[in-house]
Formats: C-alpha cells, structure tokens, sequence
C-alpha cells in the first residue's frame, strides 16, 4: 500500500510543480474512471486467470493450467475459432455493404443526400433486441421466409436450418453493424476532394483505375476505423448468438458467460477471456500500426 | 506551321449562363499559348473542354487533328495542371510523379528512369520520398508540372498554376516554366488574369472576356494595338478620355488632342493612351500633344514615378523610370505633360 501512494504521489509531486497543471489536472477524473471501472477488474480478471477453483472456492495459485486447458479442448479453441470467423465475415460484409452505400450515396446522388441518407438507413436505426427478433420473425421455421419459400413451392417443408445457425448471427450482426458503419465511411468518402479523381482520369486512368488507386486508398483509415469498429465487439458478441445462433451458432462469448455464471469456473472464464483480449489487442495493434495512427485519428 | 489543337465555333452553356461563347482559335504545335482575362471569364470552362471535362454544346474542339467530342479525358493526349494542383496526398513525390505510368503499365525499370529525368528538368531531384505536405509551395507546384509532363503529352494544359504563390516566387517560376517548355518543346495552353504573366511568356495572347475571345495576337500586338476597347483597358495601364473626333483631332473637355487620321469612326469616341507614353518635364518639344498642368499626386516605387495630374476636368495618370539624372517632381509642381498621336488609340464608343 505504501508503495502504491508513492507510485500515486511521484506524478502528483510533478503535476503541482508544472505549470499546466489546470490542464493536467483535468486529466484527473477520466483517469480514475479509466482505472476503476478498466483497469480494476481487468488486473483483477488477470491474476485470477492464473488461480484454481475447487467447488465454489477460489484458490489463489500461480498456474497456468487454465490457458492449457484453452489449447488442448477443442471445445474452446474450436469455438473460438468459429468465433473469429464468424467475425471476419461480419466484419468483411457490414463494412463491404456499409462502403457500397456510402459510396453510392457520395458518388451517385447528386442532390439531398442526407435526407436521402437518412430515408435508406431509417429501417436500420432499430433497436438491438428488435432486429434479433424480427430476424427471428423471418428465418423461423413457420417464418416469412419459410412461408414464402413453401408458396413459390421451392420447398416441400419448411427448412429447420435457417434460424439458429451461425448463418443467422452473421445475418442479424451485419444488420445491426452496418448503419453505424454508413455514416462515418460516407463523411470520410465525401471529404475526398473530387478533383483528385479528375486529376487522375486526366492521367489515364478509367473510373475503375481511379476508384483503386485514389478513392480507395484515401478513404482506407475510414475503413480500418470501422473494420476495428465491427470486429473487437463481434468476436466478444454472446446476446445475439444466444438468442438467434442455436447449439451450432455459439460463439466464444457464449462460453465464457457460462463459465461465469452457470459452470462457475471464473479462473478459467478470465483466463479465456485473456486469450480473447490479447489476440484483438493485436489484431488491432497490427491494423493502427500498418495505417498509422495520425491517420485514425483523423478519420474520427 | 503544324496545328496542335484546334477550337472550332466552340459554345459551352451551363443551365443558364453561357460559359464559353462561340470561340474559335488555333494553338500551332510548340506554342506557348495565353487564354488572359478577368474572372468568370470562361477561362477554366475552355480549358476543361479541352481536357474532356467538359464537352462542348456547340462546336467542335481537335487535338493533333483528331476531333475530340465523345472521347473521355483518359483517352486525351492532354494533360492538365490543376487550379488547385491536386496532388494525390497519398502518395509521395516519386509516386505522383509515377502515377500516369504506372497507369499504363510501364517496366519499373522505365518507370524510374523517365521519373527521373523528369525530376531533373523541374529540378527537384532528391526529394523522390517526401510527402506533398512536407513540399513548399513552389515545389509542389513543379511536382504538378512534372506529374503531368512526365506522361509526354502533345499538349500541357495549365490553369493558373502560379496562382497561389507570393510575387518572387511567381516570377521564379514563370522562369522556370518557360526554361521547361523551352526543354520540352511541348505546346503549352496557359490559362492567367495576369497580363504581365501571360505577356511574359507567351507566343501568343487570346484576351477573353464574358465567354468570347475579344483579340489573339503577339503580347507586342495586344499591348500595342488593343482592337476592342475591353483589350484596351485590360491590357497595361491606360487613361481613357472620352470626347468627338473630327479630321485627325478629338475634342474632349475643351482640349484638343492630335490623333491618327482613321476612317470609319463615329463622331463619338474614346480615346486610350498608356501611362508610360506619356512625357512629363518642365520642358518638352517636338510632340504632338503638348499641356501645361501641375503635379496633383506623387507615388515613389522605386524604378518608377506614377504623377497624376489635373487636365481641365479628368485625370492623367503617368508613369515614367526614374532614369540618373532626373528630377522627381513634387505635387504643384507646375510642369508640362505631353505624347504623340501615334500613341493615342481612338475607338468608336460602344
Ligand atoms: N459547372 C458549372 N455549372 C454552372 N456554371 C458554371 C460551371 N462552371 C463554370 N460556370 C460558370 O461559367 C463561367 C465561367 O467560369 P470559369 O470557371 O470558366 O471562369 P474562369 O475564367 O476560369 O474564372 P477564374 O479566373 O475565376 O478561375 C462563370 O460564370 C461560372 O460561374
Ligand atoms: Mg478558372
């Protein structure tokens, strides 16, 4: 304790002596929000992802058993797998669709482009629980598209695999990601001064030739921003995998909630999250460092 | 004399303005060629048209004899220098210089070298890896020159591209753009509101103005012999004196003034005569307009004196070099002004 209010007091020591310290100062209260709502349970999660559980008692430990135990089940490196992939497909389809309307929307609609804007993402704007379970609504087996299948007579009985699949999370996770993807991918486009692409078609190159090497690469920190957006929480996600994803559609997330609540194995819960937590810190780590992130910051 | 580009009765019309107004002229291969005009004018709109930005509502525009209508900017042997230079942020100096080749597929090898030499006829070898940003203004304005002189055109296009830049610099660079052009021997288009610009470097001059091409001609024959009184005034610094011309003479406020004798003249008339023709001294001979008057206004800059003085009721605005030797009058100074009729250009009022 003693030596953690010197660890508190050194920088507090420098802060008083600066000049500005009303600025740093400032700095204080997010500081301590970051810490006691962060970094807390985090380090909290992380010592005792290294400890036992016998029963329901914690048995403070230094092993690495539970990490193991992440490498050698297949349960969980399987899952964890398909939660990856599962994540990159949401990710490369909300940000692929999302990109396709801002572009349209930036580049084709010449006149009231917000309003218009506003009109074709209207639907999406619903709420989470709400597009669960209209997609419910659809895809179930006595759903819209059942019964629309069965009347166009493509099919004889209606199909069980629909709903509950990792089909369906897909579905219903790029439906809830792409709206908010829209907006900020069809500013970044818009902001691309339209005479860079003249200039370029005056150097020869088509429409095609202009799109990839001028609009694409300047609205790429865009598109990083977002794909960072889409996949952190995805590979994490466990409602709509709950309610829409079936025994096949469990995701990770799913997982470590049961081991939380209902398997009540926390050092194994906190030592698969972890694992969860170390690899997107990479992944995005990778993705900031790759575009820089002067350039992130921008695009926000 | 070999045609580079060619506009043919050329109409450009925006909803309701009328951009570019039946314009016809011919740019001979190698030419340093000047659209001057004020703002608005239609200059951007032709230059675009060239480009194949824009096409023509009437009138056809040819490039190294090939009529241009249908075929996109891609496809043009033009290339243009952007108003706003429109340098591609992405990229750094070597790759928007290399862009147009890397869009035609050239060897890396190839790539490099013509970059290169490129580089070396704007002078800015060395500095292949910068960002635009990290550019000073004069230097990005020679990567857009370089950008687009790199692809070989038949014609280069510029449109304003000295605009930005500080009075020095301007003048550095109109230096440099004749040396290139010299080097290049490509025909430039020169798009300028700035007759000392254009009449610095150009071949020929067109002088535009509300969409319509009102002279073409030498810098000397635009300067020296303005055919319309928008040219007149446009053209240097002019006073413009409106009176009646009879037989050799026109009478205005009381004065007469000896002018050309000229044929086809309506009795009204205005009568332009260049600051710089005019002699100021305390004692002048053998001229044909000769006016006793006192000094109103003095502004010193240097080189030269600009007097205004006071004629019965208008101004005359002088300009003279102070040359070794000569006295520099003071306002009320009494002194005599004087020019020949040679030097008064006499138009029918509009
Ligand atoms: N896309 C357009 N739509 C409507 N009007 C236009 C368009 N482009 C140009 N104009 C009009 O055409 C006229 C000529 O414009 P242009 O840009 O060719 O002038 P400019 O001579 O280049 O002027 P500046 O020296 O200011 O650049 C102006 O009145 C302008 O408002
Ligand atoms: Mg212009």
């Amino acid at each position: 304790m003693r030596t953690l209010s010197k660890l508190l007091d050194l920088p507090l020591n420098q802060l008083r002596k600066s000049k500005k310290s009303r600025t740093q100062f400032s700095v204080g209260p997010s500081l301590f929000w970051y810490a006691f709502f962060f970094v807390i349970p985090t380090g909290y999660m992380f010592i005792i992802s290294f400890w036992r559980q016998s029963g329901i008692r914690l048995i403070p430990d230094l092993t690495l058993g539970n990490y193991f135990e992440f490498f050698v089940n297949p349960v969980y490196y399987g899952v964890f797998l398909k939660s990856l992939l599962i994540a990159v497909s949401v990710t490369l389809l909300s940000v692929g669709f999302g990109y396709a309307v801002a572009y349209y929307m930036a580049t084709r609609i010449k006149k009231y482009k917000i309003p218009t804007l506003l009109l074709l993402l209207g639907p999406f704007w619903a709420n989470y629980l709400l597009i669960i379970f209209a997609w419910k609504a659809i895809l179930g087996k006595t759903g819209i598209l059942n019964s629309f299948l069965q009347y166009l007579g493509l099919i004889e009985e209606p199909v069980g695999s629909l709903l509950y699949s990792p089909l369906a999370v897909v579905i219903t996770l790029v439906h809830i990601w792409t709206p908010f993807l829209v907006l900020p991918m069809f500013t970044s486009l818009e902001k691309i001064d339209q005479t860079l692409l003249e200039a370029a078609e005056d150097l020869g190159a088509n429409k095609r030739q202009a799109f990839a090497r001028v609009t694409l690469p300047l609205s790429m920190p865009g598109i990083m921003v977002a794909v960072l957006f889409v996949f952190i929480p995805t590979v994490g996600e466990f409602i709509t995998p709950l309610l829409v994803g079936g025994p096949a559609g469990q995701m990770y997330g799913n997982l470590i909630q049961v081991l939380f609540h209902r398997g009540f194995d926390w050092p194994l819960g906190s030592a698969l999250t972890f694992i969860m937590f170390m690899v997107t810190v990479a992944a995005a780590s990778i993705l900031i460092l790759k575009i820089g992130l002067q350039k992130v910051i921008e695009s926000l | 004399m070999e045609t580079d580009v060619e506009l043919r009765d050329v109409t450009k019309k925006f909803e309701t303005v009328t951009a570019v107004d039946d314009v016809s002229f011919e740019v001979r291969k190698g030419e340093f060629f000047s659209l001057l005009g004020p703002s608005g004018c239609g200059k951007t709109t032709t230059l675009r048209m060239i480009a194949g930005f824009e096409e023509p509502t009437v009138g056809e525009i040819y490039v190294a004899g090939q009529p241009m209508r249908g075929v996109p900017a891609f496809k043009r042997p033009t290339n243009l220098v952007f108003q706003s230079l429109a340098l591609f942020p992405h990229l750094d100096v070597f790759g928007n210089i290399a862009f147009a080749l890397r869009i035609k597929k050239l060897p890396e090898a190839e790539i490099r070298k013509r970059v290169g030499d490129t580089l070396a006829v704007v002078e800015l070898v060395g500095l292949e890896r910068r960002k635009i940003r990290q550019l000073s203004g004069g230097q990005q304005q020679r990567v857009a020159i370089a950008r687009a002189l790199v692809n070989e055109p038949k014609v280069l296009l510029l449109d304003e591209p000295l605009g930005p830049l500080d009075l020095k610099l301007r003048i550095e660079m109109q230096k440099q753009l004749k040396r290139i052009q010299h080097e290049v021997k490509t025909t430039f288009i020169y798009v300028t509101h700035d007759q000392n610009e254009a009449m610095m470097m150009s071949d020929t001059i067109a002088v535009m103005n509300y969409g319509r091409i009102e002279q073409i001609g030498t810098p000397e024959e635009i300067y020296e012999n303005p055919l319309t009184s928008f040219v007149a005034r446009f053209v240097g610094q002019s006073n413009m004196i409106e009176g009646e011309y009879s037989d050799g003479f026109v009478v205005a406020q009381g004065l007469n003034i000896m002018v050309p004798v000229q044929q086809q003249l309506k009795s009204e008339v205005t009568l332009f005569v260049k600051s710089e023709k005019i002699a100021i001294a305390r004692r002048l001979e053998q001229l044909d307009n000769i006016f006793e008057t006192e000094v109103n206004e003095v502004r010193y800059n240097g080189p030269y004196t600009e007097y205004r003085v006071v004629l019965n009721r208008f101004f005359l605005n002088i300009v003279t070099p102070n040359l070794k030797g000569k006295e520099i009058f003071k306002v009320s100074d009494k002194v005599l002004v004087g020019w020949n009729k040679e030097d008064c250009i006499v138009m029918s009022k509009d």
